[in-house]
């Protein structure tokens, strides 16, 4: 009987080995599939319905990788440009790949910065001063993130016009300097696990609060603001939809890759499927070298209670 | 030396006050304000010809329920409605189970969880343009083509995103596909937790992985478990199933969610001030009608947790 219920078990492992297999193989597929198309001739490709295998050349031999077709690559970074674009009121004729680029890393290193270092800041001094406001300051962050709150984007966009903020970074940077989200507990959950003779160690020495809290209390959360900074990176370089509502004449390249993606005026390398693949995976590679370098320090550290240390 | 104290005391509390100014400042503008503003947005209509802003009383609400019940909209509402809490039950039944069984092999550690757990978290790194776009493309152009060359003209197709009766279906599995990465990872932070002396004492009462798996892994993460059922029900008002990437503002209608419509509305609207109330109301009423049924869901799962 047992040996019947130890079989039955070892088949519901396999189910979902197998259905994992089938994912990765999934996943494997769309990854070779864009790296591939990427590298192909649109004639390749339309002509030669060379869908799947490696580039070739019309009448169907295999090329070589240094045959394949690079300048797909720098194809479609001109395709990239962001035209008509209406800043204060007036026209900027075009956006190219470099400045989009520039104003990606604005964006994703200002954002992810600003959006860790004030729950950083918050939990700080939650966590090391003893005060009845706290008890305010939390139940503010268990609140906003209980109540779920729909549709107030209209609002923000009003609020920054009445600011003079709309369609700048310091208006967005402003809207990320928000600290009632789960990192502030995490970030608390870490701080209070601090022990105090640190930070009394410190006061001996004659160091000033400021000096306790840069040179004794962050370094002891170095790894965990990293770890909290990158999720907060990824998450800004692939964000497109924060700019097109509040800052639409700063299109970053993922904002720029939409417009390639969903633009199709016809006859234009644009329309090219194997071209804008190239514009894929030339967005996807920094972003998966970082996930790969960190990936164990990302996906073990990633769990609803907090940050483990 | 009191003296002393008391202005060390002192200092403390104005190094605390620089500390959470400015975070409490932003959030009392860009939180409070901003929502408190929203609700305003909601009861006011806007003149374009002169520029200001007057009292409507509840007309914006009146014009919503017209919109989505008494129009020809009200067809399309329908649609995105259904839509939405399909979207939400795929999600819930299939995305959070296959997300524990995917959490508990890698927590078991079999053959390639560590490969599987890269895998699983990848659609969260790479840019949902870029997901959408290839998956887009490899169906369209990839899949498609591949199964118009095996089989007779008769059976052809031509897109599987642009015929009505499989668009639904297919960015439904998509958003599916890419779902289980954080839950996957969330359900295996909270399995790591698990003392381990529990899982030992239930192998050696010779528990089979199923059993093990009912009655004492659910049961320990079921608060994790929870807070995704919870946080999830916001979704059936904002999740857009990746709709903006693939389609921009032209999605087919019977594929469109509450969430992509609202979205659409805000940004082909966020010049025009007129719209900005109408929009606003929406957000009020659909806010009104998730948050007692998020909080009210949250209690539930509070009274059913067994670790309570």
């Amino acid at each position: 009987m047992k040996g019947k219920i130890k079989n039955k078990i070892s088949a519901g492992v396999i189910i979902t080995g197998v259905i994992l297999v089938l994912y990765t193989a999934i996943m494997a597929f769309f990854i070779y599939w864009a790296v591939m198309t990427s590298l192909k001739t649109n004639d390749d490709f339309v002509i030669g319905k060379n869908y799947l295998s490696i580039p070739k050349t019309l009448d169907g031999q295999s090329l070589a990788p240094w045959e394949w077709e690079w300048s797909n690559f720098a194809t479609i970074v001109q395709f990239f440009d962001v035209e008509n674009v209406f800043r204060n009121g007036r026209m900027i004729a075009s956006i190219p790949f470099g400045t989009q680029a520039l104003y990606t890393v604005m964006y994703a290193v200002g954002c992810a910065f600003l959006s860790t270092l004030i729950p950083c800041i918050v939990s700080y001094a939650t966590s090391k001063f003893n005060y009845k406001f706290n008890v305010i300051l939390d139940g503010i962050c268990i609140v906003t993130m209980i109540i779920p709150i729909v549709g107030s984007q209209v609002s923000m966009i009003s609020l920054l016009n009445d600011l003079n903020l709309y369609d700048s970074f310091i208006g967005l940077y402003l809207m990320k300097c928000h600290y009632a989200n789960m990192y502030y507990l995490m970030f608390s959950a870490i701080f209070k696990g601090v022990s105090k003779e640190y930070y009394e160690a410190a006061y001996i020495d004659g160091a000033s609060e400021f000096s306790v809290m840069i040179r004794v209390a962050m370094p002891l959360v170095a790894s965990s603001f990293g770890l909290i900074f990158l999720m907060f990176f990824i998450q800004f370089w692939n964000d497109y939809t924060t700019l097109m509502l509040y800052a639409p004449s700063h299109p970053t390249i993922s904002y720029g890759l939409y417009r390639v993606m969903t633009d199709s005026p016809g006859g234009t390398a644009r329309g090219y499927t194997t071209v804008r693949m190239a514009g894929c995976v030339i967005i996807v590679i920094p972003v998966i070298a970082i996930f790969l370098i960190f990936r164990n320090k990302i996906m073990g550290n990633l769990t609803i209670g907090g940050v483990k240390e | 030396m009191a003296k002393a104290k008391k202005r060390f005391f002192n200092k403390k509390l104005l190094f605390y006050c620089c500390l959470i100014a400015f975070p409490l400042l932003q959030y009392i503008v860009f939180y409070i304000y901003v929502n408190f503003n929203s609700i305003v947005l909601a009861f006011s209509s806007y003149d374009k010809v002169n520029n200001v802003s007057s009292f409507a009383g509840f007309q914006n609400f009146v014009d919503v329920f017209n919109e989505f019940f008494n129009s020809k909209e009200s067809v399309s509402f329908g649609i995105r409605l259904k839509n939405s809490l399909l979207d939400y039950l795929i999600k819930t039944v299939v995305g959070t189970g296959g997300a524990l069984f995917f959490s508990y092999y890698i927590y078991k550690k079999k053959l390639g969880g560590g490969l599987f757990k890269v895998i699983l978290f990848l659609p969260q790194v790479i840019p949902g343009i870029v997901l959408t776009s290839i998956f887009r493309f490899s169906v369209d152009s990839g899949i498609v083509n591949i199964y118009n060359t095996l089989v007779p003209e008769s059976s052809r197709i031509v897109s599987l995103l642009s015929d009505a009766n499989t668009v639904y279906g297919t960015v439904l599995f998509y958003a599916l596909f890419i779902s289980f990465g954080t839950q996957t990872m969330m359900y295996l932070g909270a399995m790591n937790k698990i003392n381990p002396s529990i899982t030992e004492a239930g192998q050696l009462d010779g528990v089979s992985y199923m059993r093990e798996f009912v009655s004492i892994t659910l049961p320990c993460i079921f608060s994790t478990i929870a807070t995704f059922l919870v946080v999830g029900l916001t979704t059936i008002f904002t999740s857009d199933l990746g709709l903006y990437s693939f389609f921009s503002g032209n999605a087919p209608g019977e594929a469109q969610t509450l969430g992509y419509y609202l979205f659409r509305l805000t940004n082909g609207n966020k010049t025009n001030l007129a719209e900005w109330p109408f929009i606003s109301a929406i957000g009020v009423i659909f806010t009104l009608i998730v948050a007692p049924i998020t909080l009210g869901l949250r209690k539930l799962m509070a009274k059913f947790d067994p670790m309570n």
